[in-house]
């Protein structure tokens, strides 16, 4: 079966952070600091999921079956649900206790979002490894 | 719940490409399956069910 175009071209956007990455390690005037290994970190383990996925996408394809079906599509609503509640828990935490410790807003808001993808990364991985079941009340 | 997937593929020669192919879901919810992990929804089920010739009940056992 011919690799739907969408795959590839799905890569892209991991190129790109790739690049970006790796650009703005390189070219930092200033040495990178404690939170900027963790965003860089985050962004590199949040890519690395991703193109797990991405690939698993393809190898299917490559073996004639769909890339998406009623189980995938389930395990990313469940994935998403639960990250929008995790992700609120994490505001509000940071709202409450790193705003007094790191008053530079940008730094809280890159933090916040780089929080909010890496729960929807790990929450997506914890799903599509154990599965979802309709039993499930949590 | 149970499944007798994993039982039926190798009675009917059957890989589990093969049959997520016919059934055209990934290769991975056929896994999910076979585990008793996933739930299937009816036409699924009922999808499964026809490759193996057999009626829901037979395939898909509720514990």
């Amino acid at each position: 079966m011919k690799i739907k175009h969408n795959s590839l071209v799905s890569f892209i956007p991991s190129i790109i952070g790739i690049i970006l990455l790796s650009l703005w390690a390189y070219m930092s005037k200033y040495p990178i600091d404690t939170i900027g290994y963790f965003i860089f970190g985050g962004s590199i383990l949040i890519i690395c999921i991703g193109l797990y996925f991405k690939i698993q996408r393809l190898n299917n394809e490559k073996s004639g079956l769909t890339s998406d079906d009623e189980l995938s599509k389930k395990i990313k609503e469940k994935a998403t649900s639960k990250a929008f509640i995790f992700s609120v828990y994490m505001w509000v935490f940071i709202i409450l206790f790193l705003i007094n410790l790191e008053p530079r807003v940008k730094i809280i808001l890159g933090l916040g979002l780089l929080g909010m993808g890496l729960i929807f990364s790990l929450n997506w991985l914890y799903y599509s490894k154990f599965g979802v079941s309709d039993e499930d009340t949590d | 719940m149970k499944t007798r997937i994993k039982e039926l593929r190798a009675r009917d020669n059957l890989t589990q490409v093969e049959l997520a192919q016919k059934v055209s879901v990934r290769r991975e919810t056929i896994v999910f399956l076979e585990k008793g992990k996933y739930n299937p929804s009816l036409k699924l089920a009922h999808d499964v069910s026809k490759v193996f010739n057999m009626k829901i009940e037979e395939v898909f056992i509720m514990k």
